[in-house]
């Protein structure tokens, strides 16, 4: 039950993520890319990670992909990818060639030298729950205060330097 | 439903990531692609928690810690996009020739 | 009471170091005017406390063991638990003569100054330079050990460099100063090295430790350098007298004097009479009883003396720049204070028995107190001469007596003293030096001594009579005596006609340290008539050839004289020599060679590094196509590759 469950939501991830890297209108697109989160929340839920298909939904699809379809209807009108902007196909196929030839070199790697972790027995883990997190993350030992103070500090940053990056500039608002 | 078949789901969007990087010229369209690998790195962490982790809970951290600097990186890049569209109308990457050394 | 001056000692040193602060970092935009008071109040004040301290030391510090005093020594450098050294003021018999002497001209010169250099643009600049001089040479003079006397040696040569280039604008004047300061700093060198030598072997800076005879025996090795055998008493004493043997400016270090004339003449009046020149002579005194264990040390000293002594005199009869006249006449007196240091050393043949003649020691620090005086005055009126003619050659002057007659007078006396005659002081002073070096055996150092008297008294009133006798042999116009230059002038002849009254004090009391015995030597009754016909019979031949203010005798001596003159006008070609041996010698030979190395090997071999990796960079440069495409494709195509490496 869930092996066919798994194959349908997996299949649709391809599928969906495959338009949106390829479809030449940016808003389908974007709009095939949430259809592909909201799979990938599905298989968080089905590995028993409900904090994390939760923040997928709330900060991917209701955050990032929001804020870049916004973006996308700024600067592109209704996503219309210009026909100019198109890559001729025997370029594609040659582009092609760098992702299948980076998967069959991982998969080389991977049958040469298997990981031990990937050998090792199987352990179906405890349902994660959301106290679990919290608790781990700000506990200072063994836990992930640094790393979550480093981004913290990170995204301030961030939103510090989009700000300068995206004002206008004096001169330019003269002109 | 095993960690294998996790596996080869997540080198899969990577792939199609990949590919999308490397074909789409506008830069918005990178950028969903770039979303995508790390769709991808993210399902991976959490097969991983799932299947193999003594510690799971480290696991489901990951995958926050990846969505906050994705965060980021938008933020960042969407300035850039905005400051790019504001000088050249256009956002094809082939015309950002002023990177070049 | 005496412990309180005593104390307060550093005043001396602190009102010139304080005029050079004030004016330097406040006033140098005030007017003149002011700056001037200031400099002479200060330097008024610094002489009063000056007085104050010979006053007491003649009272209370003769009477002491050594007749040393040291006012305060307060620890300065400490190099480590066995070699300290301090910073303090020692009186002694020469340093309280030298403090004397340098606070009176210092004053002087300042108030000589003001009419001086009325008007120039540098006005303020070159009182607080003067200050400056003042100050770094009297603490020169009070320095308790060695190492403070190199810094304050130093100060003076870095403020006299500053003074003989004040003009800076001439290019002359640069060169003058650069000449006077490289030369000093080349002798300085060996100075430091002796210094170095010393400290080592004695562990100490201190006058009173280098002075022990103690020190002498402990110096008194042999040392094999690669086959040459030296003695290192002979060796240290001789390194350290090199830093006086350029101070001094003894041949053949001579160079830098007559150019120095250059600067103004109050700077030149100052360098010649109580800083700079002298300290090369009081150094050697200062060290005189570690040098006087050294046989060969004290010979070269007397050589170098005598030599230097007759050679100037020489020279100077040839010249026709006042200034430089004076500059020679300066180094032929240098020469004298050195020989008679010298001769203190009792010839080996000498029959007394005796090894020390204290008599050359105190000859030789009043001769540089009495020399100081009338040396002082000649240039500054050599000074108010060229102010009021504008010119330096004493060809373009004649007839000044009935222009500048106070100009005159003062001069007459400054230059029947340089000559030696009675009762002025140069008289005694020569005469107790001709008299030393008699007593002590060195008969031919006597004898040079006796010419060079003849020779000085000539050349100085060949100078005199065509200055002042005869006709103006050029346009003069508005020559005038200006009050402050000529109040100077007048005071000096003071101390000039007086100081032989000094004669016996000097012989007393300056006496070398640890030899107070009284000597037994005799003391030939002809001798100041020898003398005195010496210098009468310069003034004679002056003024047969010049009396009248004529040249026209001369000139056909000259003609006769022919190539010998051409000789001795050249200086007998010394720079000559110099530049021959730097440029052609030094930078063609050795610097050459070297800069061709350094441009070709070594700057080559840094440009090829540089030549490649801009190569390198032009090439990696194509890579940065600004391609998004192809960055993110090369990236990921490097991931392939790692995997496969890896595999």
């Amino acid at each position: 039950m869930t092996d066919t469950l798994f194959y349908i939501l997996a299949g649709g991830l391809i599928l969906l993520s495959l338009f949106a890297a390829t479809l030449p209108n940016l808003l389908h697109g974007a709009i095939s890319l949430i259809g592909s989160f909201f799979i990938t929340a599905a298989l968080y839920i089905m590995l028993r990670l409900e904090f994390v298909a939760l923040s997928q939904i709330m900060l991917y699809i209701g955050g990032i992909i929001i804020f870049m379809l916004i973006i996308i209807l700024l600067t592109t009108g209704l996503g219309e990818d210009d026909s100019l902007n198109r890559i001729s196909l025997m370029q594609r196929a040659k582009r092609g060639l760098i992702p299948v030839m980076f998967l069959s070199g991982l998969f080389l790697f991977l049958n040469q030298a298997p990981s031990p972790l990937l050998q090792s027995g199987t352990h179906r883990g405890a349902p994660v729950t959301l106290d679990d997190i919290g608790i781990r993350l700000l506990s200072t030992e063994g836990g992930f205060i640094v790393a979550f103070e480093v981004i913290s500090i990170l995204l301030l940053v961030a939103l510090v330097g989009a700000v300068v990056i995206a004002r206008r500039d004096p001169q330019e608002e003269q002109s | 439903m095993s960690l294998d078949n996790f596996i080869i789901l997540s080198l899969i969007l990577c792939g199609i990531g990949i590919y999308g990087v490397l074909t789409r010229r506008n830069l918005i369209g990178i950028l969903l692609s770039v979303e995508i690998i790390l769709n991808g790195a993210n399902i991976n962490f959490a097969a991983f928690a799932h299947f193999r982790a003594a510690d799971p809970v480290a696991g489901a951290i990951f995958p926050i810690f990846v969505m906050a600097v994705s965060a980021c990186e938008m933020a960042v890049a969407l300035a850039i996009i905005i400051s790019m569209y504001r000088r050249k109308r256009r956002l094809d990457v082939y015309r950002l020739e002023e990177l070049n050394g | 009471m005496a412990d309180f001056i005593f104390t307060h000692s550093y005043l001396i040193l602190l009102f010139p170091l304080l005029s050079f602060a004030l004016i330097t970092f406040f006033m140098l935009h005030w007017q003149n005017r002011t700056v001037g008071k200031l400099a002479i109040v200060l330097s008024g004040l610094s002489l009063f406390y000056g007085l104050l301290t010979v006053v007491t030391y003649l009272i209370s510090g003769l009477g002491t063991p050594d007749r040393s005093v040291l006012c305060f020594d307060l620890a300065w450098l400490n190099f480590s638990p066995e070699l300290t050294a301090n910073m303090g003021i020692y009186l002694d018999p020469i340093s309280v003569m030298m403090v004397f002497v340098i606070t009176v001209i210092s004053l002087l010169v300042n108030i000589y100054s003001v009419g001086y250099m009325k008007g120039d643009s540098g006005f303020n600049r070159f009182f607080a330079l003067l200050a400056l001089f003042s100050f770094s040479m009297l603490g020169l003079v009070v320095s308790s050990n060695i190492l403070q006397m190199f810094v304050f040696w130093e100060l003076v040569g870095v403020s006299s460099y500053a003074l003989i280039g004040f003009w800076y604008e001439k290019p002359s004047a640069v060169a003058a100063s650069k000449k006077a300061f490289i030369v000093t700093r080349f002798a300085d060198a060996f100075f430091l090295i002796g210094i170095l030598t010393v400290s080592f072997v004695t562990g100490s800076f201190d006058f009173a430790t280098l002075n022990n005879p103690e020190t002498a025996a402990a110096l008194n090795k042999t040392l094999i350098f690669g086959g040459l055998s030296v003695n290192l008493l002979t060796l240290t004493s001789l390194l350290i007298f090199a830093g006086g043997w350029g101070k001094s400016a003894m041949f053949p270090l001579h160079i830098w004097l007559p150019d120095a004339m250059e600067g103004p003449t109050p700077v030149s009046s100052i360098i010649h009479s109580a800083t700079m020149v002298v300290a090369g002579v009081y150094l050697t005194a200062r060290m005189f009883p570690l040098f006087s264990a050294s046989a060969t040390a004290m010979g070269v000293i007397q050589f170098i003396g005598a030599f230097t002594a007759l050679f100037a005199a020489v020279i100077a009869i040839t010249q026709y720049d006042i200034k430089r006249i004076l500059a020679f006449s300066t180094l032929s007196q240098l020469g004298y204070m050195l020989f008679s240091l010298g001769v203190a050393k009792v010839a080996a043949d000498g029959h007394h028995g005796a090894d020390i003649n204290p008599l050359g020691y105190s000859a030789s620090m009043y001769h540089v107190f009495t020399h100081a005086f009338f040396k002082c005055m000649l240039f500054l009126g050599a000074g108010s001469v060229i102010h009021a003619v504008h010119s330096n050659n004493i060809m373009d002057m004649g007839g000044l007596k009935k222009l500048m007659p106070r100009t005159y007078w003062s001069l007459l006396v400054a230059c029947l003293a340089i000559g030696g005659l009675f009762p002025l002081s140069g008289f005694w002073s020569k005469d107790a030096i001709l008299l030393a070096a008699l007593q002590s055996g060195h008969k031919t150092t006597f004898l040079v001594g006796l010419v060079t008297g003849g020779l000085t008294a000539f050349y100085m009133f060949r100078l005199f009579f065509l200055t002042f006798h005869g006709e103006p042999r050029s346009e003069l116009h508005d020559v005038h005596e200006d009050p402050w230059m000529t109040l100077p002038i007048v005071i000096l002849t003071v101390p000039t006609v007086t100081a032989g009254l000094l004669e016996h004090f000097f012989i007393h009391y300056v006496t070398v340290p640890g030899f107070n015995e009284p000597s037994h030597f005799g003391h030939p009754g002809w001798l100041p008539w020898a003398a005195t016909g010496a210098a009468v019979s310069g003034i004679g031949l002056a003024w047969l050839l010049y009396g009248q203010g004529k040249t026209d005798a001369a000139s056909s001596l000259k003609k006769v004289a022919g190539p010998l003159h051409t000789l001795v006008y050249n200086k007998f070609y010394i720079d000559e020599v110099y530049l021959f041996v730097t440029h052609k010698i030094i930078f063609g030979g050795i610097a050459a060679p070297i800069k061709w190395f350094d441009r070709q090997i070594v700057d080559g071999s840094m440009n090829l590094t540089g030549w490649l990796l801009q190569k390198g960079g032009k090439g990696v440069r194509l890579l940065q196509n600004g391609q998004l495409h192809f960055y993110l494709g090369v990236t990921v195509i490097g991931l392939i590759v790692i995997l496969f490496l890896g595999k």
